[in-house]
């Protein structure tokens, strides 16, 4: 029976040609022969995508890996593993499952995740940062596993280990703790303030605001930098620092016209729905309009002078410019028992 | 049922002849790989992968089926495509250099030269010769921006002198970009056969390319007069006639430079 492919001559009863493996029985076989074919769109979308320029860098990527590889085994006794394992040491644990260490590589991922929710769990938190700090170990520790072998000596070890931090740091945690440190970075209530209580973590968004405007009715992260005089009969004037960080809710916007009567808060003449974090605290009377690139903000949920403050200190406290509004604060993630979304 | 009481079938298959005899329409799959390689030689690379695939459904073991599919898949710009398929067609005729040079060729549209590269070598390493392979060869050559690619195309034509390989490295040069070498290979074709209304066509669109303005309204003129219903041609022709004159042009010509 000819072969087909090479049209070598096989002895009748075969089913794979003895020179070239092809099958003998190739035009009777149930084999779909109808190709795949592109859709428009996407033939319209490979037009756009620089194929060249991808596959060019893929070779100059490999090519560079390839002359690291051999520099680092001149000067040293590590060996790189190929580009395809390298590649997977992002992740720990994938490299080792990858090169066949199935078991190896599963206890190190578990560890790895283990710390890694744990740490997270416990963000803002002194044990969260030595979670986070040992879940970075077992990362790079799956990482050295895959480049070491057995012969390397102390110093091939060490400088293995110097170079992985470096690398994982520099490439993985650096860039996650730099987006993490803008969406969810962690803010540490240093004093009791209703409804915040000292040792609260809170997480704060810093780029909430990179589109869009603050909106009424917003948690914020903001800076007050007033020094209100205050005076005590009988005694020198004292002046009270508001400045720093605080929190609370955007009551109006530019613009609006903000009345306090009697302890009740409207704005524009409608009565407020979003009211400061403690509407205790704010004054019996006020009226203020809200100038224009800035926000009224009434400082509830900080720390207090024991005099009370007049209306006019009240009215320069509450205008915040828009400058200093500092991004959102999302949620109270510290104590556990006490975790939720701040509205 | 009544709503298929009126169908109407087309029994003009089964009109007797003048002897009585019903005669039986051949449609095996050398039919289908003839009609095939006509609607290639037409241009109509869309009818003619249909085409391949209608013989490989009578046919599964023909190779030149596969082969036409890959390389009409090219043809029609569908390189992922065209590089699955030759590596599902390898899985089935292993080492076969006309599937390796059909897959580098996808290869090397997509962009990927290494292993473009690799798989031509492998494809004129193994045993037979065939056009095909040096055509792939010359066509890496230029992706490259070596010198070589005349040599491996001269060398594919001296394999087969058929007009459709000087066409389809026109073809190739054309779409590198190179409308003045791609033009001499069309020439080379249309000199092989003046009947081919395609040859002509492609050799205008390479004119057309240099800005030879009249020479490219004759080789499409001379496509219609082969080709009546070429749409292409008369696209091609209206938007060459719509040409005005320009001093740039003029000035071009005048000192040779078109």
């Amino acid at each position: 029976m000819q072969c087909r492919n090479c049209q070598f001559e096989n002895m009748p009863g075969l089913d794979s040609c003895g020179r070239c493996g092809s099958s003998l029985h190739l035009a009777t076989a149930v084999i779909d022969v109808h190709p795949p074919r592109a859709s428009t769109w996407s033939k319209r979308a490979r037009s756009w995508i620089p194929f060249r320029g991808v596959f060019v860098a893929r070779d100059q990527v490999a090519q560079a890996v390839q002359q690291l590889a051999s520099g680092l085994h001149a000067s040293t006794a590590i060996v790189m593993p190929p580009l395809p394992v390298m590649a997977r040491t992002i992740v720990p644990g994938w490299a080792l499952i990858y090169s066949g260490h199935s078991a190896l590589g599963w206890i190190f991922f578990g560890v790895y995740l283990g710390f890694l929710a744990l740490g997270m769990l416990f963000w803002g938190t002194v044990l969260g940062s030595f979670l986070l700090g040992f879940a970075f170990s077992a990362h790079v520790s799956a990482t050295l596993s895959v480049l070491w072998n057995s012969t390397a000596d102390v110093r091939s070890r060490l400088f293995a280990s110097g170079l992985v931090m470096f690398c994982l740091g520099i490439c993985v945690y650096g860039p996650v703790l730099w987006l993490l440190g803008n969406v969810a970075s962690p803010q540490t209530v240093a004093f009791n303030a209703e409804p915040l209580k000292m040792n609260d973590v809170l997480l704060h968004n810093r780029w909430a605001y990179l589109r869009s405007s603050p909106q009424v009715g917003d948690v914020v992260l903001y800076r007050n930098e007033h020094y209100p005089l205050i005076s005590r009969p009988g005694l020198m004037h004292t002046v009270f620092r508001f400045q720093g960080n605080h929190i609370d809710r955007i009551v109006a916007g530019p613009g609006d016209r903000v009345v306090l009567k009697q302890g009740q808060l409207a704005v524009n003449g409608i009565p407020a729905t979003r009211l400061p974090l403690n509407p205790d605290r704010l004054p019996e009377t006020l009226e203020v309009t809200v100038p224009r690139q800035s926000y009224a903000i009434f400082p509830t949920a900080s720390p207090r002078p024991d005099t009370a403050l007049t209306i006019q200190q009240w009215q320069t406290l509450c205008i915040i410019p828009i400058t200093s509004i500092e991004g959102t604060v999302y949620l109270r993630h510290q104590p556990l028992s006490r975790w939720w979304w701040i509205r | 049922m009544a709503r298929f009481d009126r169908l109407e079938f087309d029994t003009s298959d089964e009109e007797p002849t003048r002897e009585g005899v019903t005669p039986q329409i051949d449609r095996d799959e050398k039919y289908w790989m003839r009609l095939a390689d006509d609607n290639r030689r037409s241009g109509l690379y869309e009818n003619s992968l249909r085409f391949y695939s209608r013989a490989l459904e009578r046919d599964k073991s023909l190779l030149a089926g596969w082969l036409g599919q890959v390389q009409m898949l090219i043809a029609l710009e569908e390189y992922p495509e065209a590089e699955l398929w030759s590596r599902k067609a390898l899985e089935l005729f292993r080492n076969n250099g006309d599937l390796m040079a059909g897959r580098a060729q996808a290869l090397g549209r997509r962009g990927d030269r290494k292993n473009a590269l690799e798989l031509c070598d492998g494809s004129l390493r193994v045993e037979g010769l065939s056009s095909y392979r040096w055509m792939v060869r010359g066509e890496l050559m230029l992706l490259t921006s070596e010198s070589i690619d005349r040599h491996c195309f001269d060398k594919a034509v001296q394999l087969d002198s058929d007009w459709l390989v000087s066409l389809e490295i026109a073809l190739i040069y054309l779409h590198y970009r190179k409308p003045s070498n791609a033009q001499a290979r069309a020439r080379q074709a249309v000199e092989k056969s003046p009947q081919s209304a395609y040859a002509w066509y492609v050799q205008g669109v390479c004119e057309a390319e240099l800005n030879l303005i009249r020479p490219a309204k004759r080789s499409f003129e001379r496509c219609l007069e082969l080709s009546p219903r070429h749409l292409e041609a008369e696209r091609r022709l209206e938007a060459l006639a719509r040409q005005g004159w320009s001093l740039g042009k003029s000035l071009r010509r005048f000192f040779g430079l078109s």
